[in-house]
């Protein structure tokens, strides 16, 4: 019965993997950022599942996708948690409240993390990353992979039919 | 190979059910109702299947076939229902890096002038819905002392601090 469930721990040494090597490198390599150290994570992850997966390589080969699958999965939903704690402004203020137990008015709130911060933030990462490039004042697109996932967002938004700012 | 197909197939029908229910009204705690619209779905699915599989021999086949076959679809359809939650809040939300890179693409060839990003992209804009947003899931309380987190804030808060401590990441935003 429990070789039955031989899947469960295959894909938890992949996550746990995962996990372990992206805290690990961003401890050692900061300066390379979250991203990277996510992408060595998942790398790692995935190693040890294949790994793992020869131990039960008389399974179906189908039962073996829907392992990588759900390691894929995984590493998505690790990605999105890393990237909540890196960008999400909703986090940033549940972290500034966190800090002043005694509350903060709005305006207390918004000196502590107001629009130009998120603005400057934000160019800073697509300057980095080439997604957005500078002449003189002025920023111009750059490498266009941000837009295609822009535009992919837009449509699902007008599948789910939800307002935007730049749904056309 | 079923297991395969018959988890992206919970979660598309989760999905079709989540699309209905945002025809008729869209929640106002959307996230706590995505994750219980979906995972009802994947369960409800799942077990929907397996009576009908009971029920008819020939369908049986298609389905999983043992405990621990079931038990890996209805992960693996949980799994994708669980990467979906993560990204609508990017869907409903408006990404302050998709507005921006889609301010500059409208632009033209010409680009944008950086104080053009700052006089549209103001506190109204970014930050008060995303307060608003803590009010209306419970996280927080505006009062006439202004804001302080509820007890489920102050828990959610702590993990973030925990896990950025753990990470030795400073603050993000």
């Amino acid at each position: 019965m429990l070789s039955e469930f031989w899947w469960f721990p295959v894909v938890a040494v992949a996550c746990v993997g995962d996990v372990v090597m992206q805290i690990a490198w961003f401890r050692c390599f900061p300066r390379g950022g979250v991203y990277r150290s996510m992408a060595a994570g998942f790398i790692a992850g995935a190693v040890l599942l294949i790994a793992a997966s020869l131990a039960w390589r008389d399974q179906p080969v189908g039962a073996h996708l829907a392992d990588f699958g759900m390691y894929v999965c995984f590493a998505y939903i690790y990605f999105h948690w890393n990237n909540m704690g890196e960008t999400g402004r909703r986090v940033r203020l549940l972290i500034e409240l966190a800090n002043a137990p005694e509350g903060l008015t709005r305006r207390q709130l918004l000196a502590h993390y107001s629009a130009r911060e998120i603005v400057d933030r934000r160019i800073g990462r697509l300057l980095e990353s080439n997604q957005v490039v500078a002449s003189g004042s002025r920023l111009l697109l750059g490498n266009p992979s941000v837009l295609a996932m822009t535009r992919m967002v837009g449509m699902v938004k007008r599948i789910l039919r939800i307002e935007s700012v730049f749904v056309r | 190979m079923s297991v395969v197909f018959v988890g992206p197939i919970l979660f598309a029908l989760a999905f079709v059910i989540h699309w209905i229910v945002w025809q008729i009204r869209r929640p106002q705690a959307t996230g706590q109702a995505l994750i219980f619209l979906l995972t009802a779905t994947v369960f409800g699915g799942a077990a929907v299947l397996w009576l009908c599989g009971r029920a008819e021999p020939g369908l049986a086949r298609f389905l999983p076939g043992d405990a621990g076959a079931w038990a890996q679809t209805i992960a693996f359809g949980l799994a994708i229902s669980a990467a979906y939650v993560l990204t609508y809040p990017a869907i409903e939300v408006e990404s302050p890096i998709m507005v921006i890179i889609d301010l500059i693409q409208r632009s033209g060839p010409g680009g944008l002038e950086r104080s053009e990003l700052y006089r549209r992209l103001d506190d109204d804009f970014l930050v008060t819905p995303r307060i608003n947003d803590l009010v209306n899931e419970g996280l927080a309380v505006d009062g006439d002392n202004g804001c302080r987190l509820t007890e489920k804030g102050k828990s959610l808060g702590r993990i973030f601090i925990v896990w950025r401590k753990i990470l030795g990441a400073g603050i993000g935003g």
